[in-house]
């Protein structure tokens, strides 16, 4: 996981420095074959087999969840991946092409632990008739959880830097 | 004068050629498209299985040992739910040039693929955001959170296949050998460093919330629905007397539980004479379809012992039901092998108490391995069939 911009790249352990070309091999499957083919029509059925299923079923209102699916796809697609590259492009700007890969990967753990603890920090599912569901400090937990990350990444990152002066020493010695 | 399909064509190569990174790379999401692979079916075949218990079809007969086992796959169902979020995250940003690739669609398979596309990503966010959302107890749509977590596993794990078969042989080609130096983007430390974070970032996450279930990580998981030991008696409660609207029937001096249907003698028992009955104990746990369980132990009367006394036939089953009324959960049925095992209880205790109120009094079902909204509550009402 890395918050990184798509125009950063990282060739050096724990840095990301010069641009490469983007890869060349993503297409070579894609024209279809009997694999291909077999794949999809079972795939499609299965898919068909859960269209069916909603529709028969009274207490799903299919069109709702059709909006929240698709919803979800293109918050991810028109969202959440701009916000990302804008962070990364940012970043690369601010740090001039150099971002720590450790630092992509403290800043995209917390987005992920944030995004997983909100609606528990936020007590959107409280009830005051059944209080032994959601009781704990979820805000304090988050926090803590996001200290031992940012404690992870500078570990990390001290040690890489250790070790990288380290092979410089022995190599303008030898 | 610029053609705007030549318009076209240069501005979406201009916009697939800004992903520079080279962890934008086939090798990269062949693994974590094998690592998500292989969540997504452990959580669609422990939720279709969790499904099955819950509403059987006439073929499907769901054991009663071993007692644990539901725990086990129910737990296994929501940490791996959870582990899958920095999973996928991290795929679709590894994949994500491709949203750009030009032209978007070069022949009928590649078009099929791409729509193929859609269920799949927009069922597994879907799933994950749901079923994260179900853990936190939050609804914010207007339909029924069961029903469309099973129709959207469907449409996802069928997406999933389609998609496999797409790239089978890609991924296949991709993890046989390095990619060719003109190829390969990412060195070998690109990939580690990148796949040991969200390996490390998927394992803060189940730190972080399977301490629900996983009792030694319940100080650690900070993100978990439950604290095991809180609750009446030392045990969560997921729906309260009170929530329930059962309080008055429960605690009424009037209550009776009623054993008819298929029997000899039919009987209307009051609170005494049941607790005149043999007593049967066992440690059992409520495993909740939300994730978290807890053992206890529980005494009452073994639903064999009550039938014995009312004339059943062997092998007779049985429907229990709650004073609990308009909720879905209301009734539930036992099989003739959970009506025959002897840790199948109406239990009267918990931990050596009469039952709180919000575990159930003054009698509430327990059997081994079965989901907790099947536990059935405040019983007054036993159907023989």
């Amino acid at each position: 996981m890395t918050a990184e911009t798509p125009d950063v790249v990282g060739t050096t352990g724990d840095e990301t420095a010069a641009p490469a070309p983007p890869p060349a091999d993503h297409d070579r499957h894609d024209d279809g074959g009997p694999v291909f083919w077999v794949a999809t029509a079972i795939g499609w059925a299965i898919i068909l087999i859960g269209v069916r299923t909603g529709l028969r079923d009274r207490e799903l209102e299919p069109w709702s969840l059709a909006k929240w699916v698709g919803g979800g796809l293109l918050l991810h697609d028109l969202a959440w991946l701009t916000v990302v590259a804008i962070i990364g492009g940012v970043l690369a700007y601010l740090l001039r092409g150099r971002v720590p890969v450790v630092l992509g990967w403290a800043l995209a753990t917390t987005a992920v632990l944030t995004i997983i603890a909100w609606p528990f920090v936020r007590g959107y599912g409280r009830r005051a008739d059944v209080p032994s569901a959601l009781q704990r400090n979820y805000a304090e937990g988050l926090l803590a959880y996001i200290a031992v990350t940012w404690l992870l990444a500078l570990i990390v990152y001290v040690i890489g830097r250790l070790r990288g002066r380290r092979d410089d020493r022995s190599q303008a010695t030898g | 004068m610029v053609r705007p399909a030549d318009a076209l064509n240069r501005a979406g190569r201009r916009a697939e050629q800004r992903f520079t990174s080279p962890l934008h790379e086939t090798r990269i999401a062949a693994i974590l498209g094998i690592a998500l692979g292989v969540s997504f079916t452990i959580c669609f075949l422990t939720g279709l299985l969790s499904h099955l218990i819950q509403h059987p079809p006439s073929w499907f007969v769901w054991p009663s040992r071993p007692a644990g086992l539901y725990r086990i796959t129910q737990g296994v169902h929501v940490i791996t739910g959870f582990t899958a979020v920095p999973l996928l995250l991290a795929k679709l940003w590894v994949v994500s040039p491709r949203l750009f690739t030009w032209p978007p669609v070069r022949n009928i398979a590649h078009a099929v693929e791409r729509i193929s596309l859609v269920p799949l990503v927009g069922g597994a966010i879907f799933m994950l955001f749901s079923g994260v959302a179900n853990v936190a107890r939050w609804y914010p749509y207007g339909f029924f959170f069961p029903p469309a977590h099973f129709t959207v596993a469907w449409v996802t794990i069928g997406a999933l296949v389609a998609h496999i078969g797409a790239k089978l042989a890609l991924t296949r080609d991709s993890l046989r050998r390095e990619p060719r130096p003109e190829l390969a983007t990412a060195t070998r430390m690109d990939r580690r460093t990148f796949l040991g974070g969200v390996a490390a970032t998927s394992g803060l996450v189940a730190l972080a919330t399977a301490g629900s279930t996983v009792e030694p990580l319940s100080d650690v998981a900070a993100l978990a629905q439950r604290i095991p030991t809180d609750g009446p008696q030392g045990l969560p409660v997921n729906k309260s007397a009170a929530a329930a609207g059962v309080t008055a029937d429960a605690t009424s001096a009037e209550y009776r539980l009623t054993v008819e249907g298929n029997v000899t003698n039919p009987a209307s028992l009051s609170l005494a004479e049941l607790r005149a009955l043999p007593r049967s104990e066992a440690v059992l746990p409520i495993a909740c379809v939300e994730g978290w369980s807890r053992s206890a132990h529980w005494s009452g009367v073994a639903v064999r012992d009550l039938l014995a006394t009312v004339g059943a036939e062997d092998g007779a089953e049985v429907t229990v039901e709650s004073l609990e009324r308009g909720s879905r959960y209301r009734r539930s049925d036992l099989t003739s092998g959970y009506v025959a095992d002897r840790d199948t209880i109406l239990a009267l205790e918990l931990n050596g108490e009469t039952l709180d109120l919000d575990h159930g009094f003054p009698v509430r079902l327990i059997a081994p391995n079965r989901p907790g909204v099947m536990q059935t509550k405040w019983v007054h009402k036993v159907i023989v069939r």
